[in-house]
C-alpha cells in the first residue's frame, strides 16, 4: 500500500524542493551560513564561515530584537521582510574590529537602515554598547535607507520602494568625482535617492536622484539623475551579501547587460562605503532611458532639464528573442542647452537652444559581453523644446521615450556627421563613443559655429579618423540627415555628404567627396599614399580611376537609383534600413591593397578593387596624369590630363583626343556622356580694382573683378594688393588665397580701412602656387580725412556752450582761491604762532 | 613755540576758505561733463550700492550680486543716505559726491593743523594736498577713499594728538579710544588701504630701532615706541576680526593672487589685481609724455620739494642731533620714509616682474599726504628774507598755473588726454535700445571702458545676457554688433585706430549722435 504512495510522495517532494529552489533563485542563490555562537536577551553574536569577504566573518546584533533572529542570522539579514529594532556589527575576518554598522529601526512608519562606517580613517568603526543601546562612536550615518512597508514584498520579492539619503562621501551619481572631495558627513544630505515599484511586482520600474553638493550653480555637475524602465522588465536582483542589498563583488555604478547586483558596495578593507550603484538600468536594457541634468529637478515645479535628456534604448528589431529582450539596437542621446545657459564653447550666454543628437544603431548581433554599434549621426540643432512632459515626479521638457524617434524624425537639424564602422569596432553600452562627435569632439568651433559666433566650420576636428572607422560631415539645411547606398563603394553614406574620411588601415585613408550634382558620395581619393595619388571619380554612367601615371574609364551598366533610407526609428524603416544597408565590414574582411579575392561577399576597400568590382566595362585605358578636378551644379566635370609620350594608349578617342599625336596637356570636359578634349593653354588672369568711397579709419569697400582666360586653373593663388600714399612707401594692404578656374571670373569684396587720408595707388599682384606672378594695372583711389579731434572739437564734444563758460569761471573761481587761500597765509608778516607747546 | 595769535585761531576762513576752494573744484568736476560722467571704480561702487541698497545686506547673496570685498564702508553709507533721501544712486554718485568730497578738507585741515602747529600751516598744507591731481581725482570720483582718506586723516589726528596728552589722562583716553574707533571704521572702509597704513606704522617702528644706533638720534619721548607698538598690535586684532569674522568677501580678494608673492603684496603695499600696467599706461593716456609731465606736474614738485626737506632734516637730525622741531613733526618724518619705503619697493617689484603681473600700486595719494605735511610745515617756517614780493607773486603764478593742471588732470579733460570719462546721453539712449532688442549679444562699445562704465553708473546691468565688449577689435570670437557714436569717431582720430566696423555692415539704429550696426550675416545661423 505504501508503495502506491511513494511514487507520488516522491514527485511531490520533488515539486516542492524545485519550487523552493525557484523561490531561492529570486532571493539568493547562496548562503549566508551564519551560526550563532553567543546569545543573550540583548546580544548575538554569529560567525560566518565562509564570510562574505573573508573565509570568517562575524555578526554581532545588539538590542531588544535580538530574540527575533533565529539560529541563522543571515536569512533575517538577506530575506526578512521587517528587521527587527537592532544595530547589526559588522566584523570580517573575525578580528573584533568593526567593519560596518546598520541600524535598523521603525521610523515615522518606515523601515529604516541607518548606515555607518569609518569616518577617522583607522579603518573600523568606532562603537559602544550599553545595555540594549549601540552608541556609534563615528560621526554619522553615512547613509540611511528607508524602506516603505518592509525590505520585501512579499517572501519572494524585494521591496523596490525605498528612499536612501546620503550624508558622506559616497560615490552615487555619475561624474560626482568633480566634487566629492567638497562633501563632508556634516549631518547635510547632499544626495537623495529614490526608487519605486508601483506595481509592486518585486522590479523597479523607476529611480531619481537629486544630488544637490555645495558648490557654485555655474558648475556643470549633476543634479538630478532619473532613470526609467519603460518595459517593467528589470533583471531579478542577484543575491547580496551579508545584507542583501550589499553587493559581493565591486562593480561601477551603471548596470550590466542581463543582471541586477546588488547596489550597495562597501570596502570592507577600508571599513568605507564606497558606491550606491543603480536600482534601474540606465543603459543596459531596451525600453530603458535615463536623464542625467545639471539643473536642479524638484517635484511639483515645473523645471528645465538640459545635458544628457534623455539618453534612450530601443530594440527595433521586431524579434522577440532574448538577444532582443538584453540589447537595444537603436540608441538616441539628446544632449542639449537652453538659450540662456552659459556655453563655455562661446564664453557667453546661449543665444539659442544647441543640441546634440546622437543617433546610433546597429545590425550585427551581439557575440561578446556588449553590443558592436555600426552607424552613428551626429545631428546639430537649434531646437527650441518648449512644451514639458511628466517625467516621473517631475515636469520637464524632456521628449517622452515613446516619441522620441518620430521626434527626431520631424525636427529641422542643421548639420550632421555620419560614422560607420568599417573595422573590429567597439564594445560599448553607450554607442560609438566620441569618435567625431558633431560638437563635443569639435570643442569649441562647433557651438560657434552652430551659434553664429564664427562664420566658418572651421577644421582640424575632422581631419582625421581612426582606422577602421569612415566619417562624412553633411549640412542639413533643416532636414533630417537620410542616408544611400553607394553602388561604387557598396557603402552606406549620408546622402548630400559635403565630404568624407575613411581610414582603412594604416598608411591607407580615403577622402571622398560629392558633385554638386550629385545627391550621394561619388568622388573618392586616396590621402594615405602620395606616391601612387589614386582617384576615383563616379560621373554620370562612367567610372574613372587614376593612378599617378595610369587613367581608366569604364561605362557602367545602367544600374539602379540610388538606394535611400532613413535612420531606424520603428521597426518597419529598422528593417528597411538592414535590407538596404550592407552588412559592414570588418578589417579581416576587407580587401587591401596589393590583394584580391573573387569571394562576393567581401565588399572593396581600396580604389582599385572597387573600380574593378563595378559593373560595366572598360573603353579607355591610357597613360597619362590626371589632375584639378571639378564639376559644377549643371552636371559639367571636368579634369586635366597630361598624356605621356610615347606610351601605347587605349581608348583615346572616347577623350575626343587625336590619335595621332596625343602627348601633351588637355582639359577634358564631360557632360551628357560625352567627353570632349582642349589643349590646354596657360593661366591668363585679368583684374580690375574698385572701390566705395573711402575715409580715414573706416572701412571701405573694394571690388576686384577677376577672370582666367586660360585653359589652366589656379588652384590656389594668392592675390595682394600694394597701397602706395601720397607721401610715403608702398605697403601691402591685404591679400587673399582664392582659387581663379579656367575660363571663369570672380568678385571679391573685401574691406580696406585707409590708416592715412589723400591719393593712393593701388596695385594688385597675383602669385600662383608655383610662383608665377603676375604685376595687374593700378588703380588710383582718393581717402577722405576723417574728423579732427582737436581741443576746440572736444570742447563743444564734451559740454555746451553755456556750461563751457561756467566752467571756465569754475575754474577761474578755484585759481583765484587757491591763490588767494596760500599766499594770504604764507605771505603773513611775522612768524607763525603755534597753538599749544609741545 | 611762541603763544598763539587769538585772532587766527578764531578766523573761520582758514578753515571755509580751502572748504571752498575744494566745493568750488567739486563742482567744476561735475559740471564740466554737465554731470554725464563715468569711472570704472565709481561705477563698481554704483553696482554695489544698488545691490546692497536692494538686497538690504552688506554681502547680497543674490545670484549676480556685486560684493565689494575690501570693505563696506562706503557702501553702507552710501545706501542710507539713498534711503533717507530718496535719490538716485546714479544722481549721488554722478552729482553729489564729487561735491561731497570737500568735506575731506576739514579732517586734513585739523591733522595739518596739528602737524604744523598752526590754522596757517593747515591751510598752506591744505591747498597743497588739494593740488595734487592723483589725490584729487581719487577724492573726487565716488569711490571709498573720500571716506577712507577722511578715516585716515583722522587716525593720523587721534595719534599725533594723543602724543601731546599724556598728561592729561582723560583727553589722553578719549583719544586712544576715537583713534582705535577710527581705525576699525578705517579697515572696514577700505582693508586694503588700512594694510598698508599698518605696514607705514611697523615701519616706523623699524626705522625707530633702526636709527637708534645714531646717538644723535633720539625720539624725543620714548613712550611713542611703545604707543606705536600697541597701535600696530590692536590694528592687527582689529584687522584680524574683520577679514575672519566680521566681513568674510575680504578673504576672496587674496584669492585672486595665485602665488605668495602678490599676496604678500596685496597685503602690504595696497595692490590689486589690475588689468591695466600703470607704466605704459602713462604714455598712452595723454595726447604726448610732455603734457603728462605738465599736468601731474604738482605731484613732481610736492615729490621733489618733500624729498629735499627730508633729506635734509634727516641729515640735520642724524648727523647734528638737530631732529625737527616737536614730536608730531618727527613722527611724520618718520612716516614718511615709510610710505617712501613702501612706494620704491612696490615699483621695484612692479618692474622686476617677480610678483604676478598687472599689480597697480595706490601708494601715491598716500604719500602725498605725508609729503604735503613735510612741506607745509617747512613753508609754515620759512619766509623769503629778500625779494619778498617776487617771491610772492612768482609762487601766486606758479599756484595758479598748477592748480588749472591738476585741475585739468583731476577731470581727464578730454582736450588733453586720450583716456575720456564723459559721455553724451545720446550713448546711454542707444544702449537702452540695445538692451531692449538684443539678447545674449555681445556689443563693441569702444576701445576701452567708456561706456560700459556709463551704462553701469546710469542703468545698470543687462537682464538680456548681453555683454558690452571694448578695445579688442579682432577678438578670437568675433563679435557681430557694434555702437558708433560721434564721440567713438572722435575717439578713433585721437587714437588713431581705425573703426572694427566692416563697410558692408547694416545700420539697424541711429539716434542722430550713435548708430548701431550688425554684421551681414554669413551663414544659415547668424541673423
Amino acid at each position: 500500500m505504501l508503495s502506491k504512495f511513494l511514487f507520488p510522495l516522491i514527485m511531490l517532494g520533488f515539486l516542492i524542493a524545485t519550487s523552493l529552489a525557484e523561490t531561492r533563485i529570486v532571493l539568493a542563490s547562496q548562503e549566508t551560513a551564519c551560526i550563532v555562537q553567543q546569545r543573550t536577551h540583548s546580544t548575538l553574536t554569529a560567525l560566518c564561515q565562509p564570510g562574505w569577504f573573508s573565509a570568517t566573518d562575524r555578526i554581532q546584533i545588539v538590542g531588544s530584537g535580538v530574540m527575533q533572529y533565529g539560529e541563522n542570522p543571515g536569512d533575517v539579514l538577506q530575506r526578512a521582510k521587517s528587521i527587527p529594532n537592532t544595530t547589526v556589527l559588522f566584523d570580517t575576518g573575525n578580528d573584533q574590529h568593526i567593519e560596518l554598522a546598520i541600524s535598523f529601526s521603525l521610523v515615522e512608519n518606515y523601515l529604516a537602515a541607518a548606515i555607518f562606517d569609518d569616518q577617522n580613517g583607522d579603518r573600523k568603526v568606532a562603537y559602544q554598547i550599553e545595555g540594549e543601546q549601540v552608541q556609534i562612536l563615528e560621526p554619522g550615518p553615512t547613509m540611511t535607507i528607508y524602506g516603505h512597508d518592509g525590505w520585501l514584498e512579499d517572501q519572494d520579492l524585494f521591496n523596490w520602494n525605498l528612499d536612501i539619503e546620503i550624508d558622506g562621501q559616497v560615490s552615487s551619481t555619475m561624474l560626482d568625482e568633480i566634487y566629492m572631495d567638497r562633501i563632508a558627513l556634516d549631518s547635510t544630505i547632499h544626495t537623495r535617492i529614490y526608487v519605486r515599484d508601483n506595481n509592486r511586482n518585486g522590479l523597479p520600474e523607476i529611480e531619481w536622484r537629486k544630488s544637490r553638493p555645495n558648490v557654485p550653480s555655474s558648475w556643470n555637475v549633476i543634479r538630478t539623475t532619473v532613470i526609467v524602465n519603460t518595459e517593467d522588465d528589470e533583471f531579478p536582483l542577484e543575491p547580496g551579501r551579508p545584507w542583501y542589498l550589499i553587493s559581493p563583488e565591486r562593480w561601477q555604478l551603471t548596470k550590466n547587460y542581463g543582471t541586477s547586483k546588488p547596489p550597495l558596495i562597501v570596502d570592507w578593507a577600508e571599513a568605507r562605503i564606497e558606491l550606491l550603484n543603480e536600482f534601474v538600468a540606465s543603459r543596459t536594457n531596451p525600453g530603458n532611458f535615463f536623464v542625467y541634468t545639471f539643473h536642479p529637478l524638484e517635484e511639483g515645479v515645473v523645471s528645465k532639464s538640459n545635458w544628457e535628456d534623455p539618453f534612450a534604448f530601443y530594440n527595433f528589431s521586431g524579434i522577440n528573442d532574448e538577444e532582443s529582450r538584453t540589447y537595444p539596437n537603436v540608441l538616441i542621446r539628446i544632449a542639449h542647452f537652453h538659450q540662456g545657459e552659459f556655453s563655455d564653447d562661446i564664453n557667453d550666454h546661449l543665444p539659442t537652444s544647441v543640441q546634440q543628437i546622437d543617433y546610433t544603431w546597429r545590425f550585427t548581433p551581439v557575440t561578446a559581453s556588449a553590443p558592436i554599434w555600426d552607424y552613428r549621426l551626429s545631428i546639430a540643432g537649434r531646437v527650441s523644446i518648449t512644451e514639458t512632459y511628466p517625467l516621473g515626479p517631475f515636469t520637464t521638457n524632456t521628449i517622452p521615450f515613446s516619441k522620441l524617434p518620430a521626434w527626431v524624425m520631424q525636427q529641422p537639424w542643421d548639420y550632421t556627421t555620419f560614422v560607420a564602422r568599417e573595422g573590429p569596432g567597439i564594445q560599448n553600452t553607450e554607442g560609438i563613443g566620441a569618435i567625431w562627435t558633431i560638437l563635443e569632439s569639435a570643442r569649441p568651433t562647433g557651438t560657434q559655429f552652430l551659434t553664429g559666433r564664427i562664420d566658418e566650420f572651421t577644421s582640424g576636428h575632422f581631419d582625421e579618423i581612426p582606422v577602421g572607422w569612415r566619417g562624412e560631415f553633411g549640412m542639413l539645411g533643416g532636414v533630417i540627415p537620410e542616408l544611400c547606398v553607394s553602388l561604387i563603394d557598396q557603402r552606406v553614406h549620408l546622402l548630400q555628404a559635403e565630404f568624407g574620411l575613411w581610414a582603412v588601415d594604416d598608411g591607407y585613408t580615403i577622402s571622398y567627396y560629392r558633385d554638386p550634382n550629385s545627391s550621394c558620395i561619388n568622388r573618392w581619393q586616396v590621402i594615405g599614399d602620395q606616391s601612387k595619388k589614386e582617384q576615383l571619380f563616379h560621373i554620370e554612367n562612367h567610372l574613372v580611376y587614376s593612378t599617378s601615371d595610369q587613367i581608366f574609364v569604364k561605362q557602367l551598366v545602367p544600374g539602379t537609383n540610388t538606394i535611400t533610407f532613413l535612420p531606424p526609428h520603428n521597426i518597419a524603416s529598422w528593417q528597411e534600413a538592414r535590407a538596404s544597408a550592407p552588412t559592414p565590414s570588418q578589417s579581416e574582411n576587407c580587401v587591401t591593397r596589393g590583394s584580391t579575392s573573387d569571394d562576393q561577399s567581401l565588399l572593396p576597400c581600396t580604389l582599385k578593387s572597387m573600380f574593378d568590382l563595378a559593373d560595366g566595362r572598360l573603353i579607355s585605358a591610357m597613360y597619362a596624369k590626371m589632375s584639378n578636378y571639378r564639376a559644377d551644379q549643371a552636371g559639367r566635370a571636368s579634369f586635366t590630363l597630361e598624356i605621356t609620350p610615347g606610351s601605347h594608349h587605349r581608348g583615346l578617342e572616347v577623350m575626343g583626343i587625336s590619335k595621332i599625336d596625343p602627348s601633351g596637356s588637355y582639359r577634358i570636359t564631360f557632360q551628357d556622356g560625352i567627353f570632349k578634349a582642349q589643349k590646354i593653354t596657360p593661366p591668363n588672369p585679368s583684374v580690375t580694382l574698385s572701390t566705395t568711397e573711402l575715409t580715414q579709419y573706416e572701412a571701405g569697400a573694394m571690388t576686384l573683378h577677376l577672370h582666367n582666360d586660360g585653359l589652366t586653373d589656379l588652384p590656389a593663388a594668392t592675390i595682394e594688393i600694394w597701397g602706395t600714399p601720397e607721401s610715403g612707401s608702398a605697403m601691402l594692404v591685404m591679400t587673399r588665397t582664392l582659387a581663379l578656374l579656367s575660363q571663369q571670373s570672380q568678385d571679391l569684396l573685401l574691406s580696406w580701412t585707409p590708416p592715412m587720408a589723400g591719393d593712393w595707388t593701388l596695385m594688385p599682384i597675383l602669385r600662383s602656387s608655383g610662383n608665377e606672378v603676375w604685376e595687374l594695372p593700378s588703380t588710383r583711389v582718393s581717402v577722405q580725412p576723417t574728423e579732427a579731434s582737436d581741443p576746440l572739437t572736444l570742447l563743444k564734444a564734451s559740454s555746451t556752450a553755456a556750461m563751457l563758460g561756467f566752467t571756465l569761471v569754475g575754474l577761474l573761481g578755484l585759481t583765484i582761491l587757491a591763490v588767494f587761500a596760500f599766499a594770504s597765509q604764507w605771505s603773513r608778516r611775522g612768524l607763525e604762532q603755534c597753538d599749544d607747546p609741545d | 613755540m611762541i603763544q598763539t595769535n587769538r585772532a587766527s585761531h578764531q578766523n573761520p576762513w582758514l578753515w571755509f576758505g580751502p572748504l571752498l576752494f575744494m566745493i568750488v573744484v567739486g563742482a567744476y568736476f561735475v559740471f564740466r561733463y554737465q554731470g554725464h560722467w563715468a569711472e570704472t571704480d565709481s561705477a563698481v561702487f554704483t553696482r554695489v550700492i544698488r545691490d546692497v541698497s536692494q538686497a538690504g545686506r552688506l554681502i547680497p547673496t543674490e545670484e549676480g550680486s556685486l560684493v565689494y570685498p575690501n570693505g563696506y564702508s562706503f557702501q553702507a553709507i552710501s545706501a542710507f543716505i539713498v534711503a533717507i533721501t530718496g535719490l538716485e544712486v546714479r544722481a549721488l554718485q554722478q552729482l553729489v559726491y564729487p561735491i561731497l568730497s570737500a568735506l575731506v578738507i576739514l579732517p586734513a585741515w585739523i591733522l595739518y593743523r596739528e602737524v604744523t602747529g598752526s590754522g596757517r600751516g593747515a591751510v598752506i598744507a591744505t591747498i597743497l594736498l588739494f593740488m595734487q591731481p592723483e589725490f584729487l581725482f581719487v577724492i573726487l570720483r565716488s569711490s571709498h577713499e573720500k571716506f577712507t582718506r577722511i578715516l585716515m586723516f583722522l587716525c593720523l589726528f587721534f595719534l599725533v594728538r594723543s602724543f601731546r596728552l599724556t598728561h592729561r589722562p582723560g583727553l589722553f583716553a578719549t583719544m586712544i579710544a576715537l583713534f582705535y574707533l577710527a581705525t576699525y571704521a578705517f579697515i572696514a572702509s577700505n582693508s586694503l588701504l588700512a594694510h598698508s597704513f599698518l605696514f607705514a606704522i611697523a615701519s616706523t617702528l623699524g626705522f625707530v630701532a633702526l636709527l637708534n644706533r645714531f646717538s644723535s638720534f633720539k625720539l624725543q619721548q620714548s613712550h611713542i615706541t611703545a604707543r606705536l607698538a600697541y597701535v600696530l598690535i590692536i590694528s592687527i586684532v582689529l584687522n584680524y576680526l574683520f577679514m575672519f569674522y566680521l566681513y568674510p568677501p575680504v578673504q576672496h580678494q587674496f584669492g585672486v593672487f595665485t602665488d605668495t608673492w602678490s599676496r604678500l603684496a596685496a597685503l602690504l603695499f595696497d595692490v590689486q589685481a589690475d588689468s591695466v600696467n600703470p607704466y605704459t599706461y602713462v604714455g598712452g593716456a595723454w595726447i604726448n609724455l610732455w603734457v603728462y609731465f605738465l599736468v601731474s606736474i604738482a605731484n613732481w614738485i610736492i615729490l621733489g620739494a618733500s624729498f629735499m626737506i627730508w633729506a635734509v632734516q634727516g641729515w640735520r637730525w642724524l648727523r647734528y642731533g638737530r631732529p625737527p622741531q616737536g614730536l608730531t613733526r618727527q613722527f611724520i618724518w618718520l612716516l614718511y620714509a615709510a610710505f617712501a619705503l613702501q612706494g620704491g619697493l612696490s615699483i621695484i617689484v612692479d618692474l622686476s616682474g617677480s610678483l604676478a603681473s598687472n599689480i597697480q600700486h595706490r601708494i601715491f595719494p598716500s604719500f602725498s599726504i605725508l609729503a604735503v605735511a613735510i612741506v607745509a610745515s617747512a613753508l609754515a617756517d620759512w619766509r623769503p628774507q629778500r625779494h619778498q614780493r617776487l617771491v610772492q607773486w612768482s609762487s601766486a603764478a606758479v599756484i595758479s598755473i598748477v592748480v588749472c593742471l591738476s585741475v585739468l588732470k583731476a577731470t581727464v579733460e578730454p582736450a588733453v588726454g586720450n583716456k575720456w570719462m564723459f559721455y553724451q546721453p545720446e550713448e546711454i539712449i542707444a544702449l537702452t535700445w540695445s538692451e531692449n532688442h538684443l539678447q545674449q549679444t555681445q556689443l563693441w562699445i569702444e576701445y576701452d571702458e567708456r561706456l560700459s562704465v556709463a551704462w553701469a553708473t546710469s542703468i545698470d546691468r543687462s537682464v538680456q545676457q548681453n555683454r558690452m565688449r571694448v578695445g579688442v577689435t579682432e577678438p578670437t570670437l568675433p563679435i557681430r554688433s557694434f555702437l558708433l557714436t560721434d564721440i567713438t569717431r572722435l575717439r578713433s582720430s585721437r587714437l588713431e585706430q581705425p573703426l572694427p566696423i566692416p563697410y558692408d555692415a547694416q545700420r539697424v539704429y541711429d539716434n542722430g549722435s550713435a548708430e548701431l550696426y550688425r554684421l551681414r550675416p554669413r551663414t544659415p545661423f547668424q541673423k
